[in-house]
């Protein structure tokens, strides 16, 4: 096994351990791997930008049409500056201007200037979204919502076959529970008597939606956790100097260290 | 006994940490082999739109997670990538997060390398790409000038074999987008798959499970892989159990024990007020 797969299987298990130390007490290794991840994440995200994005997108296209442009009027710079790839083109700098002219926001005096790229993006991103999300989430819903109550069999009969009559039943179901939901939102005119009672039929609907979705949440947690000690279990082994055992013997060795300390010097 | 109720009811939680540790772990060291595994429609519904394709044809995935979803999204992916390549069709990957194209890099290539595939003519992978829907609505028109080369040699992607008669999204037989947030399956579905009708098909985490289940009603998506328990449901159907399958003992274990946890705190809460007082 290579040492970058042996380093990052160390780093892997020590920065869980950390994080998963503050489930007994806040400590500082969990500092540590907390202020980390926030560095690192930050600092990643930089990093592809800059290489995924400004250099491919901007710099270079940008930069071989300044050079292609400057070659042509003046012959001896194509003898020290060979632009790589194509001629290039000058469009990307619109976008980087738009771009960086809201970090004029940092500095009061100018800070007028992003009004302009606020602009564009708001503009360009709810004349994108709007008519999608309209035809997507909505009309799209609605047709899910409104289908055939009955199938129907050849023949033209109703089909009372028991998948069919399941369907049925689905199919009510869906559309009174879409309606009695929308009532339990609908804030227009006072609640009555009546009214209450579908809006609370509503409330049981919506406490199942939530209810699914606490399940389904806590199942996502539970894999979350599953893979960090699928992790730690793989990473147990000789072929990565047993690092799972020793990172846990020192993270224990610590805490008692640290504690022990803190115990004494408390109060 | 009502002394016992109360420590229950104050019982340190960092002891029920430990029982979540225990029921987790234990599973990881003597499988159980639990059995209730139905494989449901959702997943068919992925399982089945590829199982049609014809040799050859391209497909695009999205990998659109972190590694925070990893332990979620990666078992699903790496299981559709297997049963793709197993049936010789040809996969390209992208991704729109910014902290994916590690991840997807890996899923591609090493499901790549275990059925002897070839970079450029089997497989292609496009990379990162910043913008998220606007991507997608580029790369309705015009593939070419959203991702004008490829991100692990740099070339530009027509000089690829894969690509041939690949212009636009709907040129693709099958989109599945592996999704943990936004930008994911929401903006395939709305900015792709319903504005230039392509098939698209998708895998979430459990998270976001029930805001994405609509979709499938109205067809918007042709399948669903939910989570973890529909990776292990992927890999029951391609008969190559792995890592979700293994994770489904932990998940059901965790279960019990959160169930088992509420009826108890509810037991003790009802016999404390009603029948010790």
């Amino acid at each position: 096994m290579d040492f970058t797969a042996i380093l990052g299987a160390w780093i892997a298990v020590g920065l869980t351990l950390f994080i998963l130390s503050f489930l007994y007490r806040d400590n500082p290794l969990f500092k540590i791997a907390e202020n980390l991840y926030i560095g690192i994440a930050i600092g990643y995200i930089f990093s592809i930008t800059i290489y995924n994005v400004w250099i491919p997108k901007i710099y270079q296209p940008v930069s071989n049409r300044v050079f292609t442009s400057l070659s042509n009027w003046v012959p001896w710079v194509s003898k020290f500056v060979t632009p790589a790839g194509d001629a290039g083109s000058l469009t990307p700098l619109f976008p980087a201007i738009i771009g960086i002219s809201l970090l004029t926001r940092i500095f009061p005096k100018i800070s007028w200037i992003s009004r302009y790229g606020f602009a564009f993006i708001v503009g360009y991103g709810a004349g994108l979204a709007i008519p999608a999300t309209v035809a997507t989430m909505f009309i799209a819903q609605i047709e899910g919502t409104i289908q055939p109550v009955f199938k129907l069999a050849s023949g033209g009969a109703i089909d009372l076959s028991g998948p069919a009559l399941w369907t049925s039943f689905s199919a009510i179901l869906l559309c009174l529970g879409v309606i009695v939901t929308l009532f339990y939102f609908f804030f227009s005119l006072e609640h009555g008597k009546i009214s209450k009672k579908v809006t609370k039929i509503g409330i049981y609907f919506l406490m199942v939606y939530f209810g699914a979705a606490f399940g389904t949440t806590v199942m996502g947690r539970f894999a979350l956790l599953y893979g960090r000690f699928f992790d730690l279990y793989t990473y147990r082994t000789s072929g990565y100097y047993h690092a799972t055992p020793i990172l846990i013997l020192l993270v224990l060795i610590f805490f008692f260290v640290y504690f022990g300390k803190s115990r004494k010097t408390s109060p | 006994m009502k002394n016992f109720f109360d420590k229950l009811l104050k019982l340190d939680r960092r002891i029920l940490f430990l029982l979540v540790v225990f029921v987790i772990v234990f599973p990881i060291f003597k499988p159980l082999k639990l059995p209730g595994i139905k494989i449901t429609d959702a997943v068919k519904g992925v399982y089945n739109t590829i199982e049609s394709l014809p040799e050859n044809s391209v497909i695009l995935v999205s990998f659109d997670f972190d590694p925070a979803s990893k332990p979620e999204l990666y078992p699903m992916a790496v299981a559709v990538l297997r049963h793709a390549f197993k049936k010789n069709l040809k996969v390209i990957g992208m991704t729109l997060w910014a902290t994916g194209p590690g991840i997807a890099d890996e899923i591609i290539t090493m499901t790549a390398r275990e059925y002897k595939k070839e970079y450029g003519k089997d497989y292609l992978y496009f990379g990162y790409q910043v913008g998220g829907y606007a991507v997608i609505t580029g790369m309705g028109t015009d593939i070419y000038k959203i991702f004008s080369k490829d991100a692990k040699k740099g070339s530009p992607l027509e000089t690829f074999p894969v690509m041939q008669g690949i212009k636009s999204l709907k040129n693709f037989a099958y989109v599945i987008d592996f999704g943990a947030g936004d930008p994911g399956i929401d903006t395939w579905i709305a900015y792709g798959a319903d504005k230039f009708g392509f098939k698209l098909g998708a895998g979430c985490t459990a998270v976001n499970e029930a805001p994405t289940r609509p979709y499938l009603q109205t067809k918007q998506l042709t399948g669903l892989i939910p989570a973890m328990k529909g990776a292990s449901e992927y890999e029951i159907l391609i008969k190559a159990p792995d890592k979700a399958s293994a994770g489904m003992d932990a998940i059901g274990l965790g279960h019990f024990l959160i169930l088992f946890l509420v009826i108890l705190a509810n037991v003790v809460l009802i016999v404390q007020k009603y029948l010790l007082t």
